[in-house]
């Protein structure tokens, strides 16, 4: 690609070249007819001309122009050629038909002028059989469920999951349809299609429904989860740190454990707060491992509140790698997993507080 | 309520009621009211073709039913789809008194009688515009009945509109498709309601561009600007199904026989 265009810019490069010759000869005062038969040598006859021996018919001003020139284009053509290779191929691709030309409805009529749309009369033909199939659709989904019904089978709900999708735009379903819809028009389709949804055997007509709902890329990317390390006796046992405030915390989860709590060096009586202990034994609880692990906390920083917040974030991530999938989506629910970003606003000047007042009386 | 046919004279209300009907007819000859307005605005076009074609479209003109849609259904065969049954005595629209048999519990019987030849006029007319090549719309307002409407019309290869009428879709047809539009050359109603209270715009329409219309009319509907009204239920699951498949049926016929002409 590149070298094509860089052979292409060469060569309008020399024509360049030839018609500056052309005019520096007009500018130097040599009369027109000289310069016509020059021009229309043939291109030995130029070759020579360009050559250091042809110089007996040019000036050396003249020639070293000439020479400039050349070293200009040159330099010209290397640049374009480097910068062509750095950009990416897409921006010289050339551009789709598809992308260029908006899509239109084909002939409406044959040669009699007869419609070819059986819906042709509503002015949105396409639109009206996407309802008129939607229709078709719940009708053959409800004798289904109806043959169910009669049949006594009783399935788990195989109704459509929406998750990861959602339907199209407004504008998305008019360029489908090819048809400048209104709003009136795209409420009910969205209302009419949500019914289909909630139809219980809804999943049966995924491939309907899939036609009017665009995917949507999740950006939740999962965490990779440690595996459980183990002690030499054999111990299986994680370690998690936290932060709450200016405080933090390491806590060490030994799994097969009589529920020992141990924060720096102290037993649970290190908080003198039921709150603060109810905070470290809450991630416990949650996952039903209270009195099945044991807790080694190492602290530091200020505050027996933050403490008790970094333990239990702490403890929560530590846990994350002996309990299951479901359970760790739940704890992530329950605020277990989150980092608790709160700290306390500064007290500002000429006020009482982060946001109070001093008293103020006007007189 | 036996009476409330007989205070208006029988076949004169009915002659008064048919204003789009006399509209078609000043131009043409009585006895062939029935398909003559087909005729001035398609023998023309086909005249030049061929003057095979030509005569044998004037020849089914002549005969009283061309296409045997008379024997697509009996009397009983109304009954059986409850086609009688019309609505409340308070609901009656004065201009169909005419057709109303009398009243049972309230309710108003529709005398079938008057409906089958009617109905048997309103097929045969409907055969010879597919015979034509007329394009045929079917209509209705009801949500209960739109996919059948449709399907019907899909199966004849024919024309739908089911959905909210735009104002202009016959009066400003130039301006709503964006280019001179081909209008339909006979609409086929099988509901002439939008709602209890107010006519489908189409019917009146219909009537001032002049398109003929085969309509379902119930007691509490208003005949007057219809062609070729039809007494009848347009509620009942079975009576829509029985009209959809005697003017599918009734349009088929009209198709073949002109596919056979035209390979002639």
């Amino acid at each position: 690609m590149a070298s094509v265009i860089g052979q292409f810019l060469r060569r309008s490069s020399t024509l360049v070249r030839i018609s500056c010759t052309v005019q520096a000869r007009v500018a130097s005062g040599l009369p027109h007819i000289q310069q016509y038969s020059s021009s229309s040598s043939s291109s030995t006859e130029e070759e020579s001309m360009t050559s250091p021996e042809g110089g007996a018919r040019m000036s050396k001003s003249m020639l070293a122009y000439q020479q400039r020139a050349e070293a200009h284009d040159k330099f010209m053509a290397d640049q374009i050629a480097e910068r062509t290779l750095m950009l990416p191929s897409s921006t010289f691709s050339p551009r789709h038909p598809s992308n260029v030309f908006i899509k239109k409805k084909a002939a409406e009529f044959d040669i009699s002028g007869r419609p070819f749309h059986t819906f042709f009369y509503t002015g949105y033909p396409a639109y009206y059989q996407a309802l008129h199939d939607l229709g078709k659709t719940m009708i053959s989904l409800d004798q289904f469920a109806n043959r169910m019904a009669h049949l006594k089978v009783e399935n788990e709900s195989q109704a459509f999951n929406c998750g990861g999708s959602e339907w199209v735009s407004k504008a998305e379903l008019s360029n489908k349809f090819l048809e400048e819809l209104h709003d009136k028009h795209y409420i009910f389709f969205i209302q009419s299609m949500n019914r289909l949804i909630e139809h219980p055997y809804s999943s049966r007509a995924q491939d309907f429904i899939m036609r009017f709902r665009k995917v949507v890329i999740t950006t939740q990317n999962k965490e990779e989860i440690p595996k459980l390390m183990y002690t030499a006796e054999g111990i299986p046992y994680m370690t998690g740190s936290g932060k709450r405030k200016h405080t933090e915390a390491t806590v060490t989860v030994y799994g097969r454990g009589s529920g020992k709590i141990e924060i720096n060096g102290q037993d649970m009586r290190f908080f003198k707060v039921i709150q603060d202990r109810e905070q470290v034994v809450f991630p416990l609880q949650f996952t039903n491992l209270l009195g099945k692990v044991d807790l080694v906390a190492n602290v530091t920083g200020a505050g027996l509140s933050s403490s008790a917040g970094a333990i239990r974030l702490a403890t929560a991530l530590a846990l994350c790698s002996f309990v299951d999938e479901h359970m760790r989506e739940k704890m992530r629910l329950a605020g277990l997993l989150s980092k608790d970003f709160r700290v306390k606003e500064r007290k500002k000047p000429g006020q009482k507080g982060a946001r109070a007042k001093f008293t103020w009386k006007k007189r | 309520m036996a009476t409330l046919s007989r205070r208006i004279p029988q076949r004169l209300g009915w002659w008064l009621g048919q204003a789009g009907r006399r509209a078609f007819a000043s131009s043409s000859t009585p006895t062939l009211t029935t398909a003559q307005p087909a005729e001035a605005s398609q023998a023309p076009q086909e005249a030049p073709e061929t003057d095979y074609v030509s005569e044998q479209l004037k020849k089914a003109l002549k005969h009283p039913d061309y296409f045997k849609v008379a024997e697509l259904f009996t009397v009983e065969d109304l009954f059986n789809a409850r086609v009688h049954l019309g609505h409340t005595e308070g609901s009656l629209d004065e201009h169909m008194s005419q057709f109303v048999f009398g009243s049972r519990l309230g309710h108003l019987i529709i005398d079938l009688d008057q409906t089958a030849v009617l109905l048997r006029d309103a097929l045969n007319f409907i055969a010879h515009i597919a015979f034509r090549g007329g394009i045929i719309l079917f209509i209705g307002r009801t949500p209960q009945h739109q996919l059948l409407i449709e399907d019907t019309a899909k199966e004849c290869g024919e024309y739908a509109h089911t959905r909210f009428w735009q104002g202009g879709v016959l009066t400003n047809s130039t301006v709503q498709f964006g280019c001179v539009t081909r209008l339909p050359d006979l609409i086929i109603a099988l509901h002439t309601m939008n709602n209890v209270i107010s006519q489908h715009t189409a019917i009146r329409d219909a009537a001032k561009m002049l398109i003929p219309t085969v309509a379902v009319v119930d007691t509490n509907c208003n005949p007057n600007l219809v062609t070729y009204p039809i007494p009848g239920n347009d509620d009942s699951a079975a009576s829509v199904h029985l009209y959809c498949k005697l003017f599918k049926a009734a349009i088929l016929r009209g198709k073949e026989k002109r596919k056979e002409l035209l390979k002639l």
